[in-house]
């Protein structure tokens, strides 16, 4: 599902505008991505959790020509679906 | 800083960020992860803009080990919900660390170099913190000697004032021989003190306070005498500079002297001996630069500090100041133990009123009402200001809503002694909110939650028109003024978040 049918199908649900839905959800990521560089974790209760973390810098193989690459560390995004969630898709 | 925020916390930033009621914002967020989380269900992956991409994927059956039998099990395939953060998202995030980038080793870079590097970078480490630690020593080491260089002229000046009088002989001896120690540091500034000093602030006062000095008193000429003997005997110890400067010294301002330790003795305090001569100092270079007070402030403060010490030395170039400004001195001690004494008078006055006002309203409340509504009264400023529902199980939210003060009184007056406080969970009204308003801070949610558990099951998803019981807050030491209590309430909270995660 694409962004556009998912604002469709939320406005819908909310009883809203498209536009204001549109706006809430830029909103919302904006919001998350300030969370995440704070390195903040933000739980969605029944859907999962959205941390940032940092993963430490590692070497790796590149198996198509055998060079080794230092990769640096750096700062993900992580999502970590709840359990409630997790049993409902089993 | 690798802080949870939790669903109320973000719908409330998010209402913040777009200008939307927070009603709104809850429940668009609700709805949003709903649907998406409906989507993944039913199988299909979601991509939302700018976020990223929600998949699930197969994850087919494997054999593994159990752990703790040793026995070979196999786990079942299942759906497995993973999460790809859009390109731009991902950049944002990893803002901080974007100047690096992969770089490919050469071929005969071995594990081992690899180790090295790593061992060689732990030991540099290891090496910067003795050398910072080197550097702090030395800087110490400059400090102290700065301090011996300042307490110098001082020391000399303060003794010249009390003791040289007395018994100028012994004392010499006894005051330099401490200072010999120091003398490596002190050697310097005394050699430049009539050639012009950089960096010490008190040399330069040393040096301008003479030459003033000398165009008011005659006595100058004599305090001139021993720096211009010590300018050309530099290579001299110190005892023999140091009798040098004071036996003229004693000669010529004896008198004045005399008077100066007299009445230095008679304001008694040793801490006001030690304002005395820098509150002197301060008045008589008023035509003098600020930069010059600042370091006599300087000096005033570290008087303050080793007043003992100071009187067991000797001060060369106070003594001529002494006399002049005494009575400045006692107007500075008055108006301190003015202040001092206005700050006790006015903390009695504070206690004095507040005992008061505890008494009044204690008498005042036990004279208008009688013993049994006082109960009632308490409880009921409890949700007095906010929107409780007492007893009212099937009122509407907008009801509640309506309800004032005096319609809470008339539900509680009917009710039993012990009136429950109770309120219905609703979209905006969740336990956390319901903390803030009772008990004023939103941490104590685990406490209401505590108390409903059998209704309960899951503190972050709590069904609406769900009807809580507030409990009093001394029932479990609610304080929300108390860090103590509020840091409680907070484990706590982290503990029953972790069993409903």
């Amino acid at each position: 599902m694409e962004s556009k049918e998912l604002i469709e199908k939320v406005a819908e649900r909310v009883g809203r505008s498209k536009d204001d839905v549109k706006k809430l959800l830029d909103g919302l990521i904006i919001v998350l991505q300030e969370r995440a560089e704070d390195l903040d974790s933000v739980a969605i209760p029944g859907f999962g959790t959205f941390e940032a973390k940092k993963k430490d810098e590692r070497i790796v193989n590149n198996p198509s020509n055998g060079k080794r690459m230092l990769v640096p560390p750096r700062v993900a995004l992580t999502f970590k679906v709840s359990n409630v969630l997790k049993n409902k898709l089993k | 800083m690798n802080k949870k925020l939790t669903f109320p916390e973000l719908a409330e930033l998010l209402s913040e960020a777009t200008n939307t009621s927070k009603r709104m914002s809850e429940l668009f967020l609700r709805e949003l992860f709903a649907t998406i989380a409906q989507c993944l269900i039913e199988g299909e992956s979601v991509k939302v803009k700018n976020l990223g991409v929600f998949k699930v994927s197969e994850v087919s059956s494997r054999k593994s080990v159990d752990v703790n039998t040793g026995r070979t099990i196999e786990i079942a395939g299942h759906k497995k919900i993973t999460f790809t953060p859009d390109k731009s998202m991902a950049e944002a995030v990893n803002a901080s660390f974007a100047c690096f980038e992969a770089v490919v080793l050469d071929d005969d870079v071995t594990n081992e170099m690899i180790q090295e590097i790593d061992d060689a970078a732990s030991n540099e480490a290891e090496d910067a913190e003795v050398t910072s630690l080197v550097a702090d020593e030395v800087a110490d080491v400059q400090d102290s000697a700065d301090e011996v260089v300042e307490e110098a002229p001082e020391d000399e000046k303060e003794d010249a004032a009390e003791h040289v009088v007395v018994t100028p002989p012994p004392f010499v001896l006894e005051n330099v021989e401490p200072e010999a120690d120091k003398s490596a540091l002190e050697q310097p500034y005394e050699e430049q003190e009539d050639s012009e000093s950089e960096e010490v602030e008190p040399v330069v006062c040393a040096d301008e306070e003479t030459e003033t000095a000398a165009d008011e008193e005659s006595a100058e000429e004599v305090s001139e005498q021993p720096e211009e003997e010590t300018s050309e005997t530099e290579i001299q110890p110190i005892d023999e500079r140091a009798e040098a400067e004071e036996q003229p010294e004693c000669s010529d301002n004896q008198v004045e002297i005399q008077e100066e330790a007299k009445t230095a003795e008679s304001v008694d305090s040793e801490s006001c001996d030690s304002e005395d001569a820098v509150d002197v100092e301060e008045s008589e270079e008023q035509e003098e630069s600020e930069e010059q007070e600042e370091s006599e402030e300087q000096e005033e403060s570290e008087d303050m500090e080793d007043s003992e010490e100071t009187h067991s030395r000797s001060h060369r170039h106070h003594r001529h100041r002494n006399h002049h400004h005494r009575h400045k001195d006692t107007w500075y001690n008055r108006n301190r133990f003015g202040i001092g004494f206005m700050t006790g008078v006015l903390t009695g006055i504070v206690f004095v009123l507040a005992c008061l006002l505890y008494l009044v309203s204690n008498d005042y409340i036990s004279f208008t009402k009688s013993a049994p509504i006082v109960v009632e009264d308490e409880e009921i400023v409890l949700p007095a200001d906010t929107v409780p529902t007492e007893e009212m199980p099937d009122s509407l939210p907008a009801e509640s809503q309506v309800s004032t003060e005096a319609q809470v009184q008339e539900i509680a007056k009917p009710a039993a002694k012990p009136a429950v406080v109770t309120d219905t969970v609703r979209p905006g009204n969740f336990l956390a909110r319901m903390a803030k308003r009772f008990y004023g801070n939103s941490h104590f949610w685990v406490y209401i939650y505590e108390e409903n558990k059998a209704k309960i099951s899951n503190p972050n998803n709590v069904a609406q028109g769900t009807i809580v019981v507030i409990p009093p807050a001394e029932k479990y030491g609610i304080d929300a003024n108390s860090p103590a209590s509020v840091e409680k309430a907070k484990r706590k909270e982290g503990e029953v978040l972790s069993a409903h995660r």
